[in-house]
C-alpha cells in the first residue's frame, strides 16, 4: 500500500508538471493560430498616383507580406448612372490606385506608425489608411490573450515547483532510512540512488505517456471539435515526434534532477 | 596483514573536543575473537561506529582491514564496509524489503548475481532458523527474529570482519544462543575476526578470546 501511493505521488506531481506544460502549448499554439487569424483580417490601404512593385516595398518595410491592388471597377459601376460614358472614362484614367498591404506579423502602435511615415515619404503615395483605431484593438485583444497564457504558465510552473519540492520532501523521509542503511554495507552514491532513479524515471515515463495520451486522443473527439468550432480555434493535433520526445525528455529531467537533489541532502545526513 | 585492527592514540567523540574515547589503544589480530565490555554510556557503540567509519577518529591513528582511517575517502570508506559485516543494536533492517533482500544487501552490493545472492541468502536464513519468514517484511518479526536477520546479512559475504554492537541485548535466550553460535562459527569456520561490543560475556561460549574493558573513556586490555 505503501509503494502504491509512494508511485501515485510520483505519477500525479509528474503529470500535473506535464500537463500544464503542454496545456500551455496548446494554448501557446490556438493563441498563435488566432493572431495569425487577426493578421489576415487586418490590412493597410494605401492610396497611389503610380503602380507599387511588392519587392521595392518590402525592400523598406519587411513587415510586409502581400501587397494586392484593390480594383476601382466597382466603384466606377456604381457612378455608371450618374455620370456619361466619357467623363466615366476621363475618372477612370485620373483615377489613383488603391492597394491593400498585408503584414506578416501584428505590429504593434509605434511600428504602424513608423510603417506609415515609410510609406508616406514614397512620392507616388497620397494617402496611407493605417485604420489604428481597429488594429489596436485586436493588437490589445491579442496581448491580452498572450498575457493570459504567461500569467497561467507561470502559476503552472510555481505550482509544479511547489509539487516537487513536497515530493523531494517525502522521499527523503522515505528514503533516508534505506539509504542510509545502504551506505553503512558500503553501496557507492549511485547504488544508493538506483532504486530511486529507477522508480522515478518509471513512474514519470508512464505519467508522460498517459499526457501524450490525453492530448492525442482528446483533440479528435466529436465533442471537442464542437466545441472548438463553436469558438472558431483550431485544437492542435499531437504531434508524437516532437512533442512527445519533448514530454518524455521532460519527464526524465525532471525526473533526474528531483533524484539528485534528494540523493545529495540524504548523502549530507 | 597481521593485525586486522591497529589504533594507537585514539581519540573519538561527536564533537572534535570532547572525546568520548580517549588514547584507546588496541591491536587485533586475524581471526581473534574479541569482546568489548563496559558500562552503559562508556563509549561501546562509539568505538564500534569509529570501527566502520560511521564516526571517524579525532586524533590518533586507526587501521582496519589495511585501510588508514587518515584522510579517508568515500570511496575508499564504501570499499572497506563491503570488507565488513556489521551487527546494529537497532538491526538497521529496510523496512520495505522482505528478509530475503535484507539478507541479500550485502551481495548485490558486492556485486553478485541474483542467483548466487538468493542462494546464500536461503543457506544463512536456514542457519539463523528463519527460512519459513522468507518473504515477510521486518516489522512483521519480533526482535529475537529481526536480530537473526540482521546477523544473516552481516554473514552473508563472508566478511574478513564483523562487528556486533550489542548483538544478544533485549533478545529471548533462544535467539541469543543462535546469534553466539554463528559469530563463534564464523569465526572457527570461516576464520572471520568477531568483535562483539557487550555487557556481559556469555559463559558458556567455550572459545578463546580476548576482552577490553572500556571504563571513563579509557581502554584496558583485560588479561
Amino acid at each position: 500500500m505503501k509503494s502504491i501511493s509512494s508511485h501515485f505521488s510520483i505519477f500525479i506531481s509528474s503529470f500535473v508538471l506535464l500537463f500544464s506544460f503542454q496545456f500551455t502549448n496548446v494554448i501557446k499554439s490556438i493563441v498563435n493560430d488566432y493572431a495569425s487569424k487577426i493578421v489576415n483580417d487586418y490590412a493597410i490601404v494605401v492610396v497611389s498616383s503610380a503602380e507599387l512593385k511588392e519587392e521595392e516595398l518590402q525592400k523598406q518595410i519587411p513587415e510586409i507580406e502581400s501587397i494586392s491592388e484593390i480594383s476601382s471597377k466597382k466603384i466606377l459601376d456604381r457612378l455608371k448612372n450618374e455620370m456619361s460614358s466619357k467623363n466615366l472614362a476621363l475618372l477612370q484614367v485620373a483615377l489613383p490606385k488603391f492597394y491593400s498591404l498585408k503584414l506578416g506579423s501584428l505590429p504593434d502602435k509605434k511600428r504602424i506608425e513608423t510603417i506609415k511615415q515609410k510609406l508616406s515619404t514614397i512620392t507616388s503615395i497620397s494617402r496611407v489608411e493605417t485604420f489604428a483605431k481597429t488594429h489596436e484593438k485586436m493588437f490589445k485583444m491579442f496581448l491580452l490573450l498572450q498575457a493570459m497564457v504567461y500569467i497561467f504558465t507561470f502559476f503552472v510552473a510555481c505550482i509544479a515547483v511547489l509539487l516537487i519540492l513536497k515530493q523531494i520532501r517525502i522521499w527523503i523521509y522515505e528514503h533516508q532510512r534505506r539509504m542510509a542503511i545502504m551506505a553503512l554495507f558500503g553501496a557507492s552514491f549511485f547504488m544508493k540512488s538506483a532504486m530511486l532513479y529507477r522508480m522515478t524515471l518509471v513512474d514519470t515515463l508512464i505519467s508522460a505517456l498517459g499526457v501524450c495520451a490525453f492530448y492525442d486522443i482528446v483533440p479528435r473527439l466529436p465533442l471537442a471539435q464542437a466545441y472548438a468550432a463553436e469558438l472558431d480555434v483550431v485544437l492542435p493535433s499531437f504531434d508524437w515526434l516532437y512533442e512527445g520526445s519533448v514530454l518524455i525528455g521532460a519527464s526524465f529531467v525532471f525526473a533526474f534532477i528531483a533524484v539528485s537533489i534528494v540523493a545529495r541532502k540524504i548523502g549530507r545526513v | 596483514m597481521e593485525y586486522v585492527i591497529k589504533a594507537s592514540g585514539l581519540n573519538i567523540g561527536y564533537e572534535r573536543d570532547e572525546p568520548v574515547i580517549t588514547d584507546a589503544n588496541m591491536a587485533i589480530k586475524a581471526q581473534e575473537f574479541v569482546f568489548i565490555t563496559g558500562k552503559s554510556g562508556s563509549g561501546k557503540s562509539t568505538i564500534i561506529k569509529s570501527l566502520y567509519g560511521e564516526l571517524l577518529p579525532n586524533h590518533g591513528e586507526l587501521n582496519v582491514c589495511g585501510v588508514d582511517f587518515r584522510n579517508i575517502g568515500s570511496s575508499k570508506l564504501n570499499l572497506l564496509r563491503r570488507y565488513l559485516g556489521v551487527v546494529f543494536q537497532d538491526y538497521k533492517l529496510i523496512d520495505e524489503w522482505t528478509v530475503e533482500q535484507n539478507v541479500m544487501l550485502p551481495l548485490i552490493i558486492g556485486g553478485f548475481s541474483k542467483g548466487v545472492c538468493i542462494k546464500q541468502a536461503h543457506k544463512l536464513l536456514k542457519h539463523v532458523k528463519l527460512l519459513h519468514k522468507i518473504n515477510k517484511y521486518p516489522y512483521e518479526l519480533s526482535g529475537g527474529e529481526q536480530q537473526r536477520v540482521a546477523m544473516a546479512r552481516a554473514l552473508a559475504h563472508n566478511p574478513i570482519l564483523i562487528l556486533a554492537d550489542e548483538p544478544t541485548g533485549n533478545l529471548d535466550s533462544y535467539s541469543s544462543e543462535v546469534i553466539w553460535n554463528l559469530l563463534k562459527g564464523a569465526k572457527e569456520h570461516l576464520g572471520t575476526t568477531v568483535v562483539v561490543v557487550t555487557h556481559n560475556i556469555p559463559s558458556t561460549l567455550g572459545i578463546d578470546y580476548k576482552h577490553y574493558f572500556l571504563e571513563g573513556g579509557v581502554l584496558h586490555e583485560v588479561n
